[in-house]
C-alpha cells in the first residue's frame, strides 16, 4: 500500500483561498490528493482547524458562513482523501512525544497532529510549516513543492 | 426473456434487499460501520468508486491577513474560552 501524505491545514487553506502567493502549489497538492493521485489523508483536527480559519473575520477579509464552510469540507471528505481519527491511544502517543521533545511543548497542538498521524501509521507530512514539526521522531515532513517532486519520481 | 432484478423496497416489515439484487453486485460482504449497514464490494477501494471522476477543490477569495499558525489559532481560542 502506498504511503499518504497527511496534508496539513496551511496547505488546505491556502489552496482554498486564491488571493495568497501559495495558492497555486497547495491547489496542485490537494487536486492531486482529492483525485487520488497523491495518496493523502487529513486529520478530523485539519478540518476543524479548516472551518475556523475560513470562518473568522479576524484572520480572512471575506470570511465563509459555517454552513459554506461545512460545504466545502464536504468535498474533501467525500473524495479520495482519508479522513483520520484520533484513536483512544493518542493521548499516550502525545504525551510520549511531549516528554522526549521538551524543545517542542509549546507547539502542543502540532505535536497532537502529529501523534494523531502516527497512531493511524501516517509518517509523512506536507506543510508549508517545516520548522514547527521537522524534529518528531521519524516523522517525515515536506514541503509542497518537495511532495510534488517526489510523487513524479 | 431475462427475468427482471427487483430493486431494494421499503416495506412494512422494513428495507427488504432481493438477494438477486446482491448477487449482481457480484463478490461482496456485509459490514456494520457506525450503525449502518453496508453491502461492500470486496476489494473494492475509495479510488476505484471515483475512477474517472475528476475532482476539483474548492476555491475562493478568502483575503487571509496573516499566514496560518496553528499555535496563534488555539491561542485565539482558547483567550476567547477564558
Amino acid at each position: 500500500m502506498k504511503k499518504s501524505w497527511l496534508i496539513d491545514s496551511n496547505v488546505l487553506v491556502y489552496s482554498y483561498d486564491e488571493t495568497v502567493k501559495q495558492h497555486d502549489l497547495s491547489y496542485y497538492i490537494v487536486e492531486k490528493a482529492m483525485s487520488g493521485e497523491i495518496s493523502a489523508c487529513l486529520a478530523q483536527q485539519n478540518l476543524l482547524e479548516f472551518i475556523s480559519v475560513v470562518t473568522n473575520p479576524k484572520r480572512v477579509l471575506n470570511p465563509l458562513s459555517t454552513d459554506e464552510a461545512l460545504e466545502k469540507i464536504n468535498s474533501y471528505i467525500s473524495s479520495n482523501i482519508r479522513i483520520i481519527s484520533p484513536l483512544p491511544t493518542t493521548i499516550f502517543t502525545f504525551h510520549y512525544l511531549i516528554q522526549i521533545y521538551p524543545a517542542i511543548r509549546e507547539r502542543i497542538f502540532d505535536v497532537y497532529l502529529a501523534a494523531t498521524a502516527f497512531d493511524n501509521n501516517v509518517g509523512r507530512i506536507c506543510t508549508f510549516n517545516i520548522r514547527h514539526l521537522k524534529n518528531i521522531l521519524s516523522l517525515e515532513v515536506k514541503t509542497p513543492e518537495e511532495v510534488i517532486l517526489l510523487e513524479s519520481e | 426473456m431475462r427475468n427482471k432484478v427487483l430493486k431494494p423496497t421499503i416495506t412494512e416489515e422494513g428495507l427488504v434487499i432481493p438477494i438477486e439484487y446482491i448477487k449482481q453486485l457480484g463478490d461482496v460482504e456485509v459490514v456494520f460501520q457506525n450503525e449502518i449497514i453496508v453491502i461492500r464490494t470486496k476489494n473494492a477501494t475509495k479510488d476505484e468508486r471515483y475512477k474517472g471522476k475528476k475532482k476539483s477543490p474548492p476555491t475562493g477569495k478568502l483575503g487571509l491577513k496573516t499566514p496560518f499558525d496553528r499555535e496563534e489559532l488555539y491561542e485565539e481560542i482558547v483567550a476567547d474560552r477564558f
